[in-house]
């Protein structure tokens, strides 16, 4: 089915329209999915997870009070910041915008794609995830930050933007299909970037777990430096960073790989596997400031961001990969 | 092509700077949010005697901060509750000389300094971060009604719950449920935030 709708976008400029729209409101789900994630990442650095309280409304308004005086009746004012309260709330205002573009970019793809199964299951399910993503942003709240919830929030909104990143790839192969390689040539280096989104995923885990394990020392060691409490988390912090050499010898030998099978010099393969390795470089320097300088809030915000553009990048290497006749 | 790659390498790391600058500045008005706390008053002096024996005044808490609370130690009722959370309180701090606790009684003439003694070690207290404190009543009515604004008029019996959170300078900073756990959480998170601009 997938290849009456390339071959279709090869057929005529007017028969390109809706592909061309879909790469245009894919690309910009993409990046509204990283703003999202900054926004999310924000409000965990900025420690304003309980900056509103409830869910979904703020201290019982559709958005937060801007002063004490504003408060329900029975509400504890040491409870209020506004500062968070806003940090917080822009989070859930990003998760909702993006969540009402996905479901316009689902109506989109139901009309002009729904023969296709990758775009159709991708876009439907990012936006199934979102919703589901809504909830459980709900329950973080609920559960008063439980790490684990904070930490499956955090997973599912990396798989949304590989969900998101999938359907701007395939919209992409099918605007220009002569980039593509035969399978026998993809398929080992295919698997390959499987298992590196796996350990990806799993080495972010890992990466919420120091976090979480930094939050648990806040309440028995409050003063401690980030510097500090840092030098009190065990084992798990080692393993981090024993899995992000790993990650990085694994992402090396992808990146050669994909340099070897394909030679173009401005080939998505290369591209992607070249930000893959620059990404998980970048990552183990900025691991290291994060252990020198103590925790610093702007640095672990951008520690995430790079594990997410990671992630993107493996997944746009994958997408890269799809063979010729997919 | 190396145009079109420059531009794009332009684009985003244009983009990364606004994203720092946004970052930097929201997580440095959330760190100075946390210590903004309002000046709700001033703590007028007074003289009281510790479970140590020894003189305790306003002047003795200058340069640290201080949570304040009333007790008396035939309390059977909110005041175990409370000193389990000014407990938990006196363990996360315990070993800094920026935080302490004072717990003043509300029954000077049963609260002897051998009972104070004797209830703060039952309280597990063994240093002078968490101190039991007795004064003459209408002293220590007189800080409840003028200092804090509390209700003084049911002494022992009926005691003011609420732990008041007071700065380095004397400065009542805020008031909380002794006896809610989330309120003390917060109670937790404003000392740690003032404690860290403390030397």
């Amino acid at each position: 089915m997938s290849k009456q709708s390339a071959q279709s976008a090869s057929s005529g400029p007017a028969e390109k329209h809706p592909i061309r729209g879909l790469w245009k409101l894919s690309l910009f789900s993409t990046a509204f999915t990283y703003f999202v994630i900054f926004a999310g990442g924000l409000v965990r650095v900025a420690g304003a997870g309980l900056g509103c309280p409830d869910w979904p409304r703020c201290f019982g308004r559709w958005f937060p009070p801007t002063d004490v005086s504003q408060l329900p009746a029975g509400v504890d004012p040491a409870s209020f910041n506004v500062t968070l309260a806003w940090i917080e709330y822009s989070n859930r205002l990003g998760g909702v915008i993006f969540g009402l573009i996905l479901v316009y970019q689902s109506i989109y793809v139901l009309r002009h794609f729904r023969h296709d199964k990758q775009i159709l299951w991708t876009t439907l399910l990012a936006t199934l995830f979102t919703g589901v993503q809504g909830w459980l942003g709900g329950y973080v709240v609920t559960t008063d930050l439980k790490p684990i919830i904070v930490t499956l929030h955090m997973a599912l909104a990396l798989v949304i933007l590989s969900l998101v990143i999938w359907t701007l790839l395939r919209a992409r192969t099918l605007l220009d299909p002569s980039k593509q390689l035969p399978r026998e040539k993809t398929i080992a280096l295919r698997r390959w970037t499987v298992g590196l989104w796996i350990f990806a995923i799993f080495q972010l885990s890992l990466g919420a777990a120091v976090r979480g394990a930094l939050e648990e020392l806040v309440v028995t060691h409050p003063l401690a430096t980030g510097r500090e409490a840092l030098a009190l988390v065990g084992t798990i912090k080692h393993l981090h960073l024993l899995c992000g050499m790993l990650m990085a010898a694994v992402t090396g030998y992808i990146w050669n790989r994909a340099l070897s099978i394909d030679t173009g010099k401005s080939s998505p393969i290369r591209i992607a596997a070249s930000s893959s390795l620059h990404t998980v470089g970048l990552q183990i320097l900025l691991g290291f400031v994060l252990m020198l300088v103590g925790t610093a809030a702007v640095a672990q915000l951008f520690h995430l961001m790079l594990a997410s553009a990671f992630i993107g990048a493996v997944v746009f290497l994958y997408g890269a990969l799809q063979p010729k006749d997919s | 092509m190396a145009s079109k790659l420059t531009s794009s390498l332009t684009a985003v790391a244009a983009v990364l700077v606004v994203f720092v600058i946004i970052a930097w500045v929201v997580t440095k008005q959330a760190e100075s949010s946390r210590v903004d706390l309002p000046i709700l008053g001033d703590v007028t002096p007074y003289s009281f005697v510790d479970h140590e024996g020894k003189t305790f005044t306003r002047d003795s808490t200058t340069g640290q901060l201080t949570v304040y609370s009333f007790f008396f130690t035939g309390c059977k009722g909110v005041c175990p509750v409370m000193n389990s959370r000014l407990s938990s309180l006196y363990t996360s701090f315990r070993g800094s000389s920026r935080v302490r606790l004072v717990s003043i009684s509300v029954d000077p003439d049963v609260d002897s300094i051998p009972v104070i003694a004797a209830y703060a070690a039952q309280n597990g207290v063994v240093d002078r971060n968490w101190l039991f404190v007795r004064g003459p009543i209408d002293e220590v009515k007189q800080l409840c009604e003028k200092s804090f604004l509390l209700a003084a008029d049911g002494f022992p019996s009926n005691h003011p719950v609420k732990f008041i959170l007071v700065d380095d300078q004397s400065r009542i900073r805020g008031f909380y449920e002794g006896t809610d756990e989330e309120s003390v959480r917060y109670l937790k998170g404003h000392i740690r935030e003032l404690a860290r601009t403390l030397q």
